[in-house]
């Protein structure tokens, strides 16, 4: 017994342990629900009134049961007034609010409420919210009103300072009002400026308080205008200045006194239903904002103020090549009573025309002189004819594309070039072509022969024709371009015959300028459909371009998109006629000039002349530089001097003057309009001039002796060739005669003493039969020794004592003993050689005899002759010392006997 | 208050970035407070969100996840300009003067930048937003009236310097670091 009731003591124990335990875990919950509170708390102000908003923190979601909050409100950190707010559990969770009225303005003194939960019978820390203490907040003020904002401080904070941004210290003052409550009073001088004004109070520690304040002006509303658009209503309009006041609070507008606000701001404009009647009433707006209203009347009759409403649904009807009918409608029946103005703005590419249109609620128009195939842009504005008074907007824009057409006429040229005329024509452009091009037709013909034409076809991208025809007679050549549509109408030019004078014309200068050329020229009585220009890079191939000038204009300014500076062009202005184009004149210039590139100067060289130096060029081809060249500047020493200088563009030489001894740097330019340019430069060296001469002579000298010594050499080394040449081996005789009959002697009347005798030849003398005593041959007739073809010539000689020759009857080698000689020769001949030995001490040109000792060694017994055989001449006698000419002659064979 | 010492704690310890895990809105606050200190005046924060703890121990996270937690703070930022914008217009209107443009151009860099720094870091496992982070639910300064807007979006501005002025540097380091990298 004792032991189950130990037991059951055991039990109890346990049980009540266990109720202890879940007591204190209750306990525990009820601790989490204490911690229950309030946050995100909200206090704002309505007048005198405060609003508190509060949520409750999450661990309020445990609570079973009301929820208490307390609050006080303190003012100026007084407890001023309790309350209670209960919180059922169902409210749990959403946000809560509570308000009071304060017995003192809020703007007095400084307002806080702070608040706490309670919940059974425990309580959460006070939660505190101070109202912000800078008043008035976000008020609207009049610019150039007085005005005093109110900081209000929080307990346990110093005033600093108090200002309006934007504001001098001058137009401010601050006062206190009591510890905690400062005020500030601002000559309000400047609207507000995007936004709001900022009034800042700062205080001390660390703390910034501030407000906005709005300040600006009453409604600023002027030109007012009221008009009638449908004729049923008054429509008014008016301009508006900024107020600076919030985009919250805008300007409100009353049309008529009528209570209803006919617009807001920025709105400038507002309508309302009357009674349009021809009388004139007056128009009253109010406008109205928070810092004031005005009010604006107009005086008008709304009849004389019709302000059409732009025509409906234009739409474009029977589109035709060149012409096109548009309609519209008119949303405002009554315009249809109405006499009306309406105009049409055609967009052609960018460019506007406006035609206009009449009628009473005119609702059609017909657009004429269209260009076919092209699009055109148009729109209608419309307005009553009388008491003009406004043009309606535009409509909407609306577009058509006409139909085709045939081509327009070409506009054609010609150009002469290598023996070929070559037809031109322009492009036809888009609004000429009226439709994709097929082909052009080209005929020509002479002028004379007008029913014989040719006929050729060019294809669509081709734009001109060269014809090979007979230039010396005028030809007329027609060019057409053909489409889908039909050919253009012929377009004609009569190529003039190349009659030089015809094309003959001075040719002047001509300065381009802005990328083109003005041109003018005389007037011609020939032009009788004006005058065409056309123009070409002066040289190289190109193809020309024209203009056409009206017959009573006489100038033009030329430009075409391919010009070049740089490059020369030549202009002609022709007279057109109704035959062929007269030539009136020809210019050449540049569009613009380009500076000339360095090294312009070829064959560029200096000549010394005395103290002065030359500098030449070759002539410079004017019309391949890529400006107009003006004159030349010589430059001497780096551009340091310059002295020499010529206007003359076709100079060829510039010349420095009176220049000492010394090294110079030359350096010719070319002047033109871009300046100086195309430098060469050359240095040279000046010298005294004894020193040229003496450098002359010695060169001459130097020359001379080289040629000398050449000569010398060449002669020596070759002298067998040239003795070969200039003095063939002469022949020698044979003399076939034997016994009484063979020539036993013989005498050579060789050598003549005088100059007039030195052509005569040697004459060999055969005494034939006679024994051989006498000087002459049987028939006393001499031997005549004629010279060969290739035989030696007589040369002049000097004169001197011709030994005695002997003729030996066979060859006999000369004696190396002998002196040797150039002219010493052996003429071999069957029968006889004639040995002839010229004096070693002459004239190598001229054969010397030798003493007949030499013939004392002949090994056929032939022996000399005795002294009146030897062959001598008194002539050596009488004039020993006058120069001997030696005829050495090729000795002939000797006549037959029976001769 | 309390928020304000557990943040200034925070960076006492971990001077130049927070830890991983660490809510980027704290960022937002702390630096926010510091802002608010030096140039004296009396807000709450941006967000009431200071709850996010720190892991005490952790190592400074690596340059690209710096770059992940800036993109992040950005994209706040976005928020909030969307946000100042939105509360601007309703008080002054949709005006066009040289305020509203300098305030779209801010706008429309930061979207910029988010988009940069979206394609410097995201990879495969990384997917980052370029949206606005931010509701746009919040009340500005309770009873501030329109000054108390114009100070919430001061605040904001000196948010978005800060921020910016982050991103300048964070990304120098990046692009270093990578250069580096490829020199190796």
């Amino acid at each position: 017994m004792v032991l189950v009731k130990g037991i059951m003591m055991i039990l109890w124990l346990l049980l009540v342990s266990l109720f202890c335990k879940s007591t204190q875990d209750g306990n525990g919950q009820e601790s989490g629900v204490l911690h229950c509170g309030s946050q995100n708390l909200k206090l704002t102000s309505s007048g005198q009134m405060i609003l508190l908003t509060w949520e409750d923190t999450p661990l309020c979601s445990a609570v079973q049961d009301v929820l208490i909050y307390e609050l006080e409100v303190l003012i100026a950190d007084n407890k001023e007034h309790y309350d209670e707010v209960a919180v059922t559990p169902d409210q749990i969770g959403s946000t809560h609010s509570w308000n009071w009225t304060s017995y003192l303005a809020l703007e007095c003194t400084s307002h806080s409420v702070r608040l706490r939960s309670r919940y059974k019978n425990y309580t959460s820390p006070w939660n505190q919210e101070t109202l912000p203490e800078v008043y008035p907040k976000d008020k609207h003020f009049k610019v150039g009103s007085t005005v005093t904002f109110c900081c209000v401080l929080p307990a346990g904070v110093v005033f600093g300072k108090m200002y309006l941004y934007g504001y001098s210290s001058a137009d401010m003052n601050t006062t206190r009002i009591s510890n905690q409550t400062y005020a500030l009073t601002v000559h309000l001088n400047q609207a507000s400026s995007n936004s709001c004004t900022n009034v800042i109070c700062e205080l001390y520690p660390s703390v910034e308080n501030g407000a906005c304040a709005y300040i600006g002006y009453p409604p600023i509303v002027t030109d007012l205008q009221c008009e009638t658009r449908d004729l049923q209503s008054v429509e008014c309009h008016w301009t508006y200045k900024d107020s600076s006041l919030p985009f919250k609070s805008p300007t409100e507008y009353h049309l008529l006194e009528s209570p209803t606000i006919c617009a807001k701001s920025p709105e400038t404009s507002c309508s309302q239903t009357v009674q349009v009647d021809a009388r004139e009433r007056n128009w009253t707006l109010t406008a109205s904002n928070s810092l004031g209203e005005v009010k604006l009347s107009d005086t008008a009759d709304l009849t004389k103020r019709v302000h059409m409403y732009p025509p409906e649904g234009v739409t474009a009807l029977s589109v035709n090549a060149r012409n096109v009918s548009l309609e519209w409608k008119w949303t405002v029946q009554q315009y249809y009573n109405l006499s009306l103005i309406c105009q049409v703005n055609i967009n052609n590419h960018g460019e506007n025309t406006i035609s206009e249109h009449f009628g009473v609620g005119l609702n059609f128009a017909v657009l004429n002189d269209l260009i076919p195939n092209w699009t055109y842009n148009v729109e209608i504005r419309c307005r009553t004819a009388q008491h003009f008074w406004k043009w309606s907007t535009w409509s909407t824009n609306v577009n058509f594309h006409t139909k085709g057409d045939v081509p327009d006429a070409l506009d054609v040229w010609m150009q002469v070039m290598d023996n070929q005329i070559i037809t031109i024509w322009k492009v036809p452009l888009a609004n000429q072509s009226h439709g994709h091009i097929e082909d052009y037709e080209v005929t020509w013909t002479k002028t004379t022969e007008r029913e014989r034409r040719n006929r050729t076809k060019v294809a669509p991208n081709n734009y001109s024709l060269a014809l090979s025809l007979d230039t010396t007679v005028e030809h007329i050549v027609t060019v057409t371009a053909r489409n889908i549509h039909g050919s253009s109408s012929p377009s004609t030019i009569t190529i003039p015959s190349s009659n030089p004078d015809r094309t003959r014309v001075n040719t002047s200068l001509i300065i381009g300028s802005n990328g083109s050329f003005n041109l003018s020229w005389s007037a011609s009585p020939t032009a009788s459909c004006g005058y065409i220009v056309d123009w070409c890079p002066t040289l190289g191939k190109c193809t020309v371009e024209w203009l056409k000038v009206p017959p009573n204009q006489t100038n033009a300014s030329i430009f075409s998109k391919n010009f070049k500076d740089g490059l020369r062009y030549t202009l002609s202005v022709y007279a057109c006629t109704q035959g062929a184009p007269v030539l009136l004149q020809r210019s050449e210039g540049y569009v613009g000039e380009k500076k000339i590139q360095d090294g312009l100067f070829k064959s560029f060289k200096g000549q010394q002349q005395n103290w002065d130096y030359e500098l030449s060029w070759e002539p410079i081809s004017l019309r391949e530089q890529t400006a107009l060249i003006q004159g030349y500047v010589l430059y001497l020493d780096d551009n340091k001097k310059v002295n020499f200088s010529t206007d003359n563009p076709e100079a060829t030489s510039l010349t420095a003057r009176n220049l000492k001894i010394g090294s110079y740097k030359f350096t010719v330019k070319a002047r033109t309009a871009v300046g100086e340019c195309g430098a060469t430069s050359i240095t040279a060296t000046l010298n005294s001039l004894t020193d040229d001469l003496i450098k002359t002579v010695f060169i001459s000298l130097a020359t001379v002796l080289g040629l000398l010594s050449l000569i010398t050499i060449v002669c020596y080394r070759h002298w067998t060739c040239i003795k070969e040449t200039v003095y063939p081996p002469i022949p020698k005789p044979v003399l076939t005669s034997t016994g009484e009959h063979g020539c036993r002697h013989f005498q050579v009347d060789q050598c003549h003493y005088s100059e007039a005798d030195i052509m005569d030849v040697p004459e060999l003398y055969c005494s034939a039969g006679a024994p051989i005593n006498g000087l002459v041959s049987q028939e006393n007739m001499p031997f005549v020794f004629s010279q060969t073809p290739k035989g030696y010539y007589n040369q002049p000689l000097k004169k001197y004592i011709p030994p005695p020759l002997t003729l030996p009857s066979m060859a006999i080698p000369s004696q190396s003993g002998l002196p040797s000689s150039s002219f010493r020769s052996e003429f071999p001949n069957l029968s006889y050689n004639l040995i002839m030995q010229p004096g070693n001490q002459q004239s190598n040109l001229c054969p010397e005899l030798q003493e007949g000792t030499s013939l004392e060694r002949s090994s056929d017994g032939y022996q000399p002759h005795d002294q009146t055989e030897t062959l001598t001449t008194n002539q050596t006698e009488e004039d020993p010392d006058s120069p001997m000419s030696c005829v050495s002659t090729y000795i002939l064979l000797p006549q037959s006997s029976s001769r | 208050p309390r928020w304000t010492r557990r943040c200034l704690t925070r960076r006492r310890r971990r001077e130049r970035w927070l830890l991983p895990g660490y809510c980027i809105t704290n960022v937002l606050v702390c630096s926010s407070y510091t802002k608010r200190r030096r140039h004296s005046w009396r807000t709450t924060p941006l967000t009431e969100d200071v709850s996010c703890a720190l892991s005490p121990d952790s190592e400074e996270p690596s340059t690209e996840r710096q770059v992940q937690l800036l993109h992040s703070a950005l994209r706040q930022c976005l928020g909030l300009i969307h946000c100042v914008i939105l509360k601007e217009e309703e008080e002054w209107g949709e005006l066009e003067g040289d305020y509203e443009t300098m305030r779209k151009n801010v706008q429309l860099r930061l979207e910029h930048l988010l988009h940069s720094t979206k394609g410097l870091v995201e990879t495969e496992n990384t997917t980052l937003e370029v949206t606005p982070d931010h509701q746009c639910n919040e009340e500005t300064d309770g009873a501030g009236g329109v000054f108390g807007l114009k100070m919430w979006t001061y605040r904001v501005l000196l948010e978005l310097v800060h921020w910016a002025d982050h991103a300048a540097q964070t990304l120098h380091v990046l692009h270093t670091e990578r250069e580096e990298r490829e020199e190796i």
